[in-house]
């Protein structure tokens, strides 16, 4: 597990995991936590931005543990292959709701395979190149997509004039709680992403932490500035009627009363396709990687075989309510009690290890004196 | 090599797919909807639907010969729904009916509001028509729907100029995402502009409608321009005051409106602060202007601009309407649920305190 020969550079490992954790919610966000909290989404995001910082920094300890101790390596590619389970049933969801998404508004009369077909050809292309490939690949998505998405979304600021809801004057702690678990979900690609992705950095322990603690940040920002110009524009009432919020926030922005623009919110919706798509690749990619530690590309074979698996998201989830029911009602519980079972039992191993680990030391100290 | 030339194959064949000419329509073939108009007819739940279309022998050739009542065409027909609507028309048209340049949805004011309702909820809902078009009360509804207007020839819509133009002294206008949200939170009425045909058939955008629990409320043009005063939708608004019996014009009033809500136990407080800024230009020869009578014009303005507010938060409280989102307002504070719009709005208990102060700030050039 010690560093690979071609592995990645910091950055790479950044824009990796902003792409794993957060690249294929954005056009849905904020709708679940929001239907959940109401106004008190705000709270809920704070939380779960703790939350996967913890968890990323505990993982990361937890991975330079396993460099040296079998048990604890074992214990983590567990933990992680059960995570990446549950990742491919949101990403089923998440694929049938970014279908349905180009179907609505962009491709009516194209049919669904139609459009499946290329994306599944850039996603098993995506996940086939090399480790570092894929993390070029997603330190020239991340920041072109988040430049734009920056921009339009201060374009989009005219409209945000309500910013009541977002500080409400009571805050109610059970809505919260509700919206923290409408968010599980984002939590599950982190634990596999440090497990898989962190040993292959080249670079010092602290600098990869700080790598990480980089992508956290990114990662709030984006979730706080998304959260806030989708509240202040529409409210907390009409958010939760939509299925794509922010889609239909940069929908609309139009200059079509001083130029013939009209859609300016299609360059970043069509931008951030290319991040969506990047995030199922880099998911495909960690499962493999999972899979076969020691390959340096996975076989064909493999990725076809998820890409297949894939596609059964346009069979399983006709409509874009089931695909949001299915993560709400059915992945939302299973990965939130997965997760704290998972971070308490990891957190307790590592306790109960470095105890013993200082033990040993002090034996280790007082022996000579003994002798 | 072989690699190589399966890339190639791969590549041409993408390319043979992806060019988009399966399922293409020339511009040629598409009827460009710019806006529909519906109103209701003498049998009750029947409407009569007009679609409004740009003259399609209108080219680059001719966009300066064509004269403006030539820009437009329309075809209307009577349904029940809109889907009913929808297929009648494009029976009758040998072009694909195309909604992405959609423009106004012009709504009569005689239809229900919860028609009203059902029919901008549709419209929302469907991801063919764009989120930016306007949603206006004409009446009639077919008649604004196809008037075209003096000023503006092709290739542009003259009612959608008249709302999006940024040059009408108050900002009427609503797209339809925003009376949208307004109808799915609660406490605060959808408004939308109500365009009239005058006798001479040219277009008029003075008046508001604002959506009640059960009709639309057409509001007077003070009441109208009050609400403009009170939400900040004024662009260039205009003023004529009495002082020492002579009329005085006070042009380009632009500025802001301050508004805090507090909901407590003894009821709920709206203070809103007015603050203008307008030209005084339009005065009688025989006025000097000296510092005591711009004191006087500029508190006598302030009185008119009170009057106008106070007439539209009348006309509110009269109806039991919200267009001013005070009530969304409290609603938010407080952080309790609500049920959406028709969510009876009640002004009982409430207090609200206006306070309005025009600042001159420009006297032309002469003394």
């Amino acid at each position: 597990m010690e560093t690979a020969a071609k592995g990645l550079s910091p950055l790479e490992y950044t824009t990796m995991l902003v792409t794993a954790i957060v690249g294929n919610i954005m056009f849905v966000w904020p709708h679940h936590v929001v239907s959940a909290a109401g106004e008190n989404a705000l709270g809920s995001i704070v939380v779960l931005i703790a939350a996967l910082m913890l968890s990323g920094l505990l993982h990361h300890h937890a991975v330079w543990r396993a460099t040296r101790h079998r048990l604890t390596r074992c214990l983590l590619t567990s933990a992680a292959g059960l995570s990446l389970t549950l990742v491919v049933g949101v990403d089923l969801a998440l694929l049938a709701l970014l279908l349905q998404l180009m179907g609505t508004l962009f491709y009516a009369d194209t049919p669904r395979w139609a459009l499946l077909l290329p994306l599944l050809g850039i996603m098993i292309w995506g996940a086939g190149i090399r480790l570092d490939a894929l993390g070029r690949l997603t330190q020239l998505w991340v920041p072109l997509g988040g430049t734009m998405l920056a921009f339009v979304s201060a374009v989009a600021l005219i409209h945000a004039t309500h910013l009541r809801p977002l500080w409400p004057q009571n805050w109610y702690l059970t809505p919260m709680g509700h919206g923290i678990a409408n968010m599980a979900h984002l939590m599950l690609p982190v634990g596999p992403a440090v497990v898989v992705l962190a040993p292959r950095v080249n670079a010092a322990r602290h600098i990869v932490r700080r790598a990480f603690l980089v992508a956290a940040g990114t990662i709030s920002v984006m979730l706080l500035t998304i959260y806030a110009l989708v509240m202040m524009m529409l409210g907390p009432n009409a958010i939760v009627q939509l299925h794509w919020p922010l889609v239909y926030s940069l929908e609309t922005i139009t200059l079509d009363s001083t130029f013939f623009i009209s859609r300016m919110g299609l360059a970043v919706i069509f931008l951030w396709t290319a991040v969506v798509v990047l995030s199922f690749a880099t998911h495909l990619r960690l499962i493999m990687q999972w899979l076969l530690p020691r390959r340096a590309t996975p076989p064909i074979w493999g990725i076809g075989g998820l890409g297949l698996l894939y596609s059964l998201a346009v069979v399983a989830f006709p409509t874009p309510s089931s695909a949001t029911r299915w993560i709400l009602h059915t992945l939302d519980p299973i990965a939130l009690g997965y997760l704290i079972l998972q971070h308490g039992l990891l957190a307790v191993w590592l306790g109960i290890d470095s105890l013993a680990q200082r033990r040993r030391q002090r034996t280790r100290t007082i022996a000579p004196i003994q002798e | 090599m072989t690699r190589r030339l399966r890339w190639a194959a791969a590549l041409c064949t993408a390319l043979a797919l992806l060019t988009g000419c399966w399922d293409q329509r020339p511009v040629e073939g598409r009827g460009v909807v710019e806006s529909v108009g519906v109103a209701p007819t003498a049998t009750p739940g029947v409407r009569q639907w007009t679609f409004v279309f740009p003259n399609p022998t209108e080219s680059v050739s001719n966009l300066g010969t064509l004269p403006p009542d030539q820009n437009l065409y329309a075809l209307a027909v009577t349904a029940r729904t809109w889907t009913t609507a929808l297929l009648k028309v494009q029976q009758q048209s040998t072009r694909d009916l195309y909604f992405g340049q959609f423009r106004v949805l012009v709504l009569s004011p005689r239809l229900s509001a919860s028609t009203w309702a059902r029919l901008i909820t549709t419209f929302n809902r469907s991801g063919r028509i764009l989120k930016t078009f306007y949603v206006v009360a004409g009446d009639p509804a077919g008649l604004v729907a196809q008037t075209p207007t003096l000023s503006e020839g092709g290739p542009f819509y003259g009612l959608f100029k008249l709302l999006a133009c940024h040059c009408q002294p108050f900002m009427f206008g609503q797209r339809a995402w925003q009376v949208w949200d307004r109808l799915k939170t609660p406490g605060v009425s959808p408004v939308v502009p109500l365009i009239r045909v005058s006798a001479s058939e040219i277009l008029e955008n003075r008046q508001i409608a604002v959506l009640g629990p059960k009709t639309v409320i057409p509001w007077s043009p003070a009441a109208s321009a009050g609400w403009a005063y009170l939400t900040q939708h004024v662009v260039k608004g205009a003023l004529t005051v009495t002082v020492d019996g002579q009329r005085i014009g006070l042009n380009r009033l632009h500025g802001s409106s301050h508004v805090t809500v507090v909901a407590d136990a003894a009821g709920t407080r709206v203070v809103d602060r007015l603050s203008y800024r307008a030209a005084l230009e339009d005065v009688p020869p025989t006025l000097r202007l000296t510092p005591a009578e711009k004191t006087a014009i500029a508190q006598a303005a302030s009185h008119a601009l009170l009057r106008l507010g106070d007439q539209a938060v009348r006309a509110a409280e009269r109806e039991q309407v919200d267009p001013f989102g005070w009530h969304r307002e409290a609603q938010w504070a407080r952080n309790a649920p609500g049920s959406p719009w028709p969510m009876p709005v009640s002004w009982t208990g409430w207090t609200v305190d206006l306070t309005a102060k025009v600042h001159i700030a420009n006297e032309g050039v002469s003394q």
